[in-house]
């Protein structure tokens, strides 16, 4: 039973990520250029785990060809192969502060509608007036 | 530090590159020799980044392309396992579906679509134009048996490759089989006689479509070698 239900928080995190996950990527991108990797290492950094590494990849492609954003070759500080690099376009750039807002937008509204105290108050609240 | 931009967009104005440079002097990692547990896991990514190329290459992606995102999958394969995370961490459980779904968001379909019709007539015809040659004729006979043969082998390592990424010996040996038995089953069915004969110009008309898409890719190919794409 347990199991199951961490399962089940583990695929609610993932479907949430999976959500907002292009909006991260041009987040992250809009702090500076990064590559592949940067992006997974990040993300964990700020607790959010991908099922699948490579998931970023198809959205970074699509976000390409949207013209969100731009890329280039460069060294990485790792070393090896020059590491392709992605940064932001002005598209991009507005499109992050769009989904800024959305965000924000919709985070309060799920808050509000979540937030147990508030909304048994607002419910009882409601009552009261109907009988009044 | 040299930057070479790999796409034609234009860059949000004062958007600077912040990526470190190496370290002068510093030697690229040296080869060293692997443990059971590495070598397995090295096979595992030569399997899924073979699993993507072919599949890459079978669903229309231009060459240029396939080489830039098997560099950059390659790349954090590499990175992945030295933070102690299997191939598997990275592409999910199915490496197919992996390289179809970065396939489909890479380039549209009609692009793709455009691209593997140019490109398997192309290659019909470079194996039409390399039959004439050896049999040194202008016109060729082509018999149910030499037909079947030749579908078997096509169907055959085009349907293991995308699964498997590569033949390998077993695959030749079983691909190869079946295209002798399905030879002598036609043989059997229809024949040895000549169904049609192909002149020389059919094989030169069926490679016009490609010819831009095959110079495209040997440009694409030089310039990656090039600029150090693998």
């Amino acid at each position: 039973m347990t199991k199951e239900l961490s399962a089940s928080h583990d695929q609610r995190r993932s479907q949430l990520l999976r959500g907002v996950l292009d909006l991260c990527l041009l987040a992250l991108i809009g702090e500076r250029p990064r590559y592949g990797y940067e992006f997974v290492e990040a993300l964990t950094e700020s607790g959010l785990d991908l099922v699948s590494e490579g998931s970023i990849y198809p959205l970074l492609a699509r976000m390409e060809r949207a013209g969100l954003v731009d890329s280039y070759r460069a060294p990485s500080a790792a070393g090896g192969a020059p590491r392709k690099y992605y940064r932001l376009t002005e598209a991009g750039a507005a499109e992050l502060a769009t989904g800024r807002a959305t965000w924000s937008t919709f985070t309060v509204a799920v808050s509000r509608t979540l937030d147990d105290e508030q909304h048994s108050h607002h419910e009882q609240h409601g009552h009261h007036e109907q009988h009044e | 530090m040299t930057e070479q931009t790999t796409s034609g967009k234009s860059a949000r104005d004062g958007a600077t590159v912040t990526a470190p440079e190496l370290e002068p002097g510093r030697e690229p990692e040296l080869e060293r020799e692997l443990g059971p547990g590495e070598t397995t896991a090295a096979a595992e990514r030569t399997r899924v980044l073979a699993i993507c190329r072919s599949n890459w290459e079978y669903r229309g992606i231009d060459d240029a392309s396939v080489r830039e995102m098997l560099a950059e999958l390659s790349a954090h394969l590499e990175e992945a396992a030295a933070a102690g995370r299997s191939a598997q961490d990275v592409v999910g459980p199915d490496a197919k579906a992996f390289a179809a779904t970065w396939a489909r968001a890479r380039t549209p379909l009609h692009r793709r679509v455009l691209r593997m019709a140019a490109l398997t007539p192309f290659v019909l015809g470079s194996l039409l134009l390399l039959t004439h040659l050896i049999d040194r004729t202008l016109t060729l006979s082509i018999e149910a048996p030499r037909l079947a043969f030749y579908a078997v082998i096509l169907v055959g390592t085009v349907a293991v490759e995308i699964k498997r990424g590569s033949l390998g010996f077993k695959g030749w040996l079983l691909v190869g089989g079946a295209g002798v038995a399905f030879a002598q089953i036609a043989s059997s069915l229809f024949g040895d006689g000549s169904l049609l004969r192909l002149p020389l110009w059919v094989a030169l008309l069926l490679m016009v479509p490609g010819l831009p898409y095959a110079y495209a890719d040997t440009r694409a190919r030089k310039t990656g070698a090039a600029a150090g794409v693998r």
